[in-house]
């Protein structure tokens, strides 16, 4: 009995060491190591100014402003932020003997990232006809190239055809086809704006004659920055 | 009497052992084969590497891509390259592609290759087959943020995945940075390719 355990075991040996010799295979390795770094896609609003920013009075009148074409009610549409009618036409614009409203523009920084991603622009004093020009900066603060690709006005997404098409977006807040403030929007949209460089424009605001006395009109406009390999206008020209 | 009988019995003993010897004498002739085995040396190592990551357009190069040796053997072969990506963003796509040269003396072929990362501390292991697309999800959120894809972009042998001495075959490493990669992280990696004699592969 005993000797029988005692065969077992080299047995059992010469087996793992037929095993071990046909496992035996020379081999050598090459290695790969591999680091992505991210960059990252960042825009600002550097700049955004009004050209009414002192308040009256002041030498500098203000300015009448009147759309050349108004909307009707199959122009509206409700985007959850008021209805917004976006319209061909122009603004025709005089300027006027007295200085009564002003205006003035901020910055702010919304998501804590350190850069300034949203302007503010209040309207003080306002009436109908009232027009103040918003002017705007965008930087490509990120490290990899951007594209503005849409406007977004009110919940109404724009694109560059459509601004050129058609550039008056009017918005009437209260849902009875009278809008009360207008915006004349001008491109930033498919120019391809690399890190370090910026975009400038300048847009119109109109008080329209439906504004109501002692009312507050919120005008949003979001400007959606994307990657430039992946903006709707890559590849255009 | 005793002593003349013990002498005459040792005489006859030594005459029939010399009678014996005689019988065995046999001519002979001894032939020797001396064998000597020299091993050859199953040796590869990358001998050119190079990407082609280029400008994003004239004057405007948005990422980076370094290729460079990292680790030697002992005999002063490169056998670990380090690529380091820089900016990359969303749809980034660079292929990497390195010569692996039979330095050895036995043919070669790729026995293995297979991806390495760590995720919460624990290291991963994945196969990776040639021509094949393999995702890999190195924050460990469900998402594949980069993927990659190996294969032979050169075999100059027209002989698949061997390798003769003195020969070699251009492996290229496509890497592509996808949708759900995140700002500004750091994705690390390591590919390991095994080449093994070419009989037991």
């Amino acid at each position: 009995m005993n000797l029988k355990k005692l065969l077992v075991l080299p047995i059992f040996l010469i087996l793992i060491s037929s095993i071990s010799v046909a496992l035996a295979m020379w081999s050598e390795t090459l290695k790969i190591n591999v680091t992505v770094n991210t960059g990252e896609v960042d825009a600002e609003i550097v700049r955004a100014y009004v050209d009414d920013d002192i308040p009256p009075p002041t030498i500098k009148p203000d300015y009448n402003g009147t759309p050349n074409a108004w909307p009707n009610c199959t122009n509206f549409n409700y985007t959850g932020e008021g209805w917004v009618a976006v319209i061909k036409g122009d603004i025709d614009f005089e300027e006027l003997d007295k200085d009564v409203a002003w205006a003035e523009a901020w910055t702010e920084d919304t998501d804590g990232d350190g850069d300034n991603d949203t302007a503010y622009v209040k309207i003080h004093n306002g009436y109908p006809g009232y027009m103040v020009w918003l002017s705007l900066e965008v930087d490509n603060v990120g490290t990899i190239p951007i594209f503005i690709d849409y406007y977004v006005v009110n919940g109404t997404t724009l694109t560059k055809e459509e601004i050129e098409e058609n550039n008056l977006v009017f918005l009437d807040a209260n849902g009875n086809c009278e809008p009360e403030v207008l915006i004349q929007l001008y491109n930033l949209l498919g120019e391809q704006i690399d890190p370090g460089q910026g975009r400038e424009s300048s847009w119109r605001i109109v008080v329209l004659q439906p504004a109501s006395e002692n009312s507050e009109y919120v005008i949003s406009v979001k400007l959606v920055a994307v990657q430039w390999n992946e903006s709707i206008y890559y590849g255009k020209k | 009497m005793y002593i003349g009988k013990s002498i005459m019995g040792i005489f006859l003993a030594l005459v029939m052992l010399a009678s014996m010897s005689i019988a065995l004498a046999m001519w002979s002739e001894t032939l020797k084969i001396n064998v000597t085995v020299n091993t050859g040396e199953v040796d590869v190592a990358w001998t050119e590497y190079w990407h082609n990551d280029t400008e994003e357009k004239p004057g405007l190069d948005v990422t980076k891509v370094y290729v460079e040796a990292e680790d030697w053997d002992e005999e002063g072969d490169i056998i670990k390259l380090n690529v380091t990506i820089d900016n990359a963003y969303p749809c980034y796509n660079v292929s990497i592609y390195g010569n692996v040269s039979n330095i050895g003396t036995i043919p070669v072929k790729l026995l293995s290759a297979t991806i390495k990362y760590t995720i919460n501390a624990e290291e991963q292991s994945d196969p990776l087959p040639l021509d094949t697309w393999v995702d890999l999800d190195l924050d460990n959120d469900s998402k594949a943020d980069i993927n990659v894809f190996l294969e032979i972009s050169n075999d100059a042998d027209c002989d698949g995945i061997q390798i003769d001495p003195g020969s070699f075959d251009v492996y290229e490493l496509t890497i592509h940075v996808k949708q759900n990669a995140t700002e500004l992280t750091t994705y690390f990696f390591e590919i390991e390719m095994v080449f093994a004699q070419w009989n037991e592969v």
